[in-house]
């Protein structure tokens, strides 16, 4: 190499501005590396809502059912507390009675939940083909 | 009791934990392994994991112990555990999972983009997690005394060793095989002494029987009905709420393949722990017939370990007497590891550089802390320990965690301040509650004395509206990524790799 030959010229060498090319118009929901749709936007919104909801109802279910059996058991030790194999029937649903309860919520819950997200699979699935 | 077999018993457990999680250790090599199993636990083994994580000493020997000390009371408990468990997965169990966090910590640090809050957030782990093992280590020492006549500290240090070694060596993959096969032990453990004692019970002559009339055993002032209203619904919070926010409890949900199978999880979870506190629940109901004797503070946790031998004096009550024995060690150890894998994956990330290697040398600190505590300290009420570790994790952690899996406009500053106030409520609260709560006195002393020793109620609404408000005048602040990482989280899988 000649001593008066021009050093390579400096070039700035960056990643790319993921960022910046990620920054949607709109509030931004796309995962990185994804595109953003104003349809996925909806879409999604709506399965937020849509869980939310079901979370919220499934818990205010569960609370009355729970509200009612206490009460249910509260009036059975006032009143008439049948004797069921050497232990008071109130005593018996207080042990026992509120798994079942627990359980029945709980499968109720995420199977609709998984078909929450289903519909959203179809849908978002459907505006992609269109796209 | 046979001191010999009961030993024997425990050593046998020891053993099956031990090659158990060698077994599982062949399989740990990755960071992934350590921290979270590489999320490849299927739905089945992993509930029984969490399961047998989740069954600890305060449910295995306490539950039994306190419905023979305060009756029907007891069984709120067992309830408000398998209820918060509901109440994880309708609200956080497929988002968290989603999140693609290893702890709390990360998923707080991630949501809010903060570090100084990601340090407050350990810190809370730390501390609750600290506060959850002591129960576990005096449930130790209480056992191996009961049974062996072994001093206080043998219990607590053959756990602390075994749990330290196992996590240390294996991590979260080692752990996840044992705690399998010990919620299967505990269950096992209870169900046949429940099952043989009911039958003994049952077709004994009753002039044999010293057993009492069920309106001695079950008497009315002890009864559902004499539930404390306030009292009651606001441990119900404590525990529903409390819940969310153990840190053993959520890292288990990263162990997931993805969000679905975390919900499916979740539901065999509650079916497992239900069961369990059924069984539990059982031993409570035999003890308040034939052990009335074992109603006093101190006494009422040992008597699970003391029933088969009361109601059956020979060979088969010293059998039964053994298995339970087993299965308590179980519930020790089982509760312990999960506890110091979530704990240790917090102090190797945010103290250390988040290796394999400083992840083994967290494991040890988080055992030595609490062997500390506990060998200075003497066996409390193991239900009650336990029910506090639940409070202080839900008036801290459980508002910030809801809150940011549901609500974009979170702020760090708004979760900090919240953390706060609701950690120090409740501490404030539970001093004020040890300090002068049983000197009050006059009408409204009861009240006053319930609203301090379950503060639940006032301190869970108190941090959430903490953190909105200041969220709400620091909207400036929230997160840039709050909407995309909002996204993530509540994204169905298949969705997000298309």
């Amino acid at each position: 190499m000649s001593e008066d030959a021009e050093p390579p010229r400096r070039v700035r060498v960056s990643a790319d501005d993921a960022a910046a090319a990620e920054s949607p118009g709109t509030s931004g929901i796309a995962l990185p590396g994804a595109p953003v749709h104003e349809a996925d936007t909806v879409f999604l919104h709506g399965l937020m809502r849509a869980q939310l909801r079901l979370a919220a109802g499934s818990l205010v279910g569960f609370l009355l059912v729970s509200l009612v059996f206490t009460a249910s058991i509260f009036i059975i030790a006032r009143t008439a507390d049948p004797i069921l194999f050497g232990v008071p029937l109130s005593w018996l649903l207080q042990a026992y009675g509120y798994y079942p309860l627990i359980l029945v919520f709980a499968i109720l819950f995420a199977r609709s939940a998984a078909r929450n997200e289903r519909r959203y699979r179809s849908l978002a699935g459907a505006d992609e083909e269109r796209a | 009791m046979n001191p010999a077999l009961d030993i024997a018993a425990v050593v046998l457990v020891l053993v099956a934990t031990v090659v158990l999680g060698a077994m599982g250790v062949r399989f740990s090599r990755t960071t992934g392994d350590f921290f979270v199993a590489s999320r490849s636990v299927r739905s089945v083994w992993n509930a029984s994991a969490i399961s047998g994580e989740y069954l600890s000493a305060g449910t295995f020997l306490g539950l039994a112990g306190l419905v023979l000390l305060v009756g029907a009371d007891g069984f709120w408990f067992p309830i408000g555990y398998a209820a918060g468990y509901l109440l994880l997965l309708l609200f956080v169990a497929a988002p968290l999972r989603r999140s693609g966090a290893y702890t709390i910590p990360d998923f707080i640090e991630a949501r809010l983009e903060s570090k100084a809050v990601r340090r407050l957030t350990s810190v809370l782990v730390v501390v609750i997690g600290w506060l959850y093992i002591v129960p576990q280590l005096h449930g130790a020492s209480l056992a191996l005394k009961v049974v062996a006549d072994l001093p206080e500290w043998a219990g607590a240090v053959v756990v602390a060793v075994v749990v330290c070694g196992l996590v240390a060596a294996g991590g979260m993959r080692a752990i996840t095989v044992v705690q399998g096969m010990q919620y299967w032990l505990k269950l096992t453990a209870l169900l046949v002494p429940a099952v043989v004692l009911l039958i003994a019970l049952s077709g004994r002559e009753p002039e044999l029987s010293p057993a009492l009339e069920p309106l001695q055993a079950f008497p009315v002032e002890l009864g559902p009905a004499a539930t404390h209203p306030y009292a009651t619904g606001s441990l119900m919070l404590a525990l529903l709420l409390g819940t969310i926010g153990l840190p053993h409890v959520l890292v288990r949900f990263y162990t997931s393949p993805d969000g679905g199978s975390a919900r499916r999880t979740t539901v065999l979870v509650v079916a497992m722990i239900g069961a369990f506190y059924a069984v539990s629940g059982t031993m409570g109901l035999i003890a308040r017939v034939v052990t009335p004797d074992l109603a006093h503070p101190g006494l009422a946790d040992t008597v699970v370990l003391a029933l088969p031998s009361r109601v059956l004096p020979g060979p088969v009550g010293t059998l039964l007497t053994a298995l339970v024995v087993a299965g308590a060690f179980a519930a020790f150890l089982s509760t312990s590891s999960g506890l110091v894998v979530s704990l240790a994956g917090v102090i190797s990330q945010d103290v250390f550089d988040g290796s394999v290697r400083s992840f083994r040398l967290s494991a040890v600190l988080c055992v030595v802390v609490p062997l500390g505590v506990a060998l200075l300290t003497g066996p409390e009420a193991l239900v009650s320990s336990v029910g506090t570790v639940f409070l202080v994790a839900a008036t801290s952690l459980t508002p910030v965690i809801l809150l940011g899996v549901w609500w974009r406009g979170l702020t760090a500053r708004g979760a900090a301040a919240g953390m706060l106030v609701g950690a120090l409520t409740c501490g404030a609260a539970l001093l004020g509650s040890a300090l002068v709560g049983e000197t009050l006195s006059g009408a409204d002393a009861a009240l006053a004395a319930a609203l301090l020793a379950q503060p639940a109620a006032w301190a869970i609404p108190l941090a959430t509206a903490v953190v909105i408000v200041v969220s709400l005048r620091d909207r400036d602040r929230v997160p840039s990524r709050a909407d995309r990482y909002l996204a993530r989280l509540h994204l169905p899988e298949r969705r997000r790799e298309a």
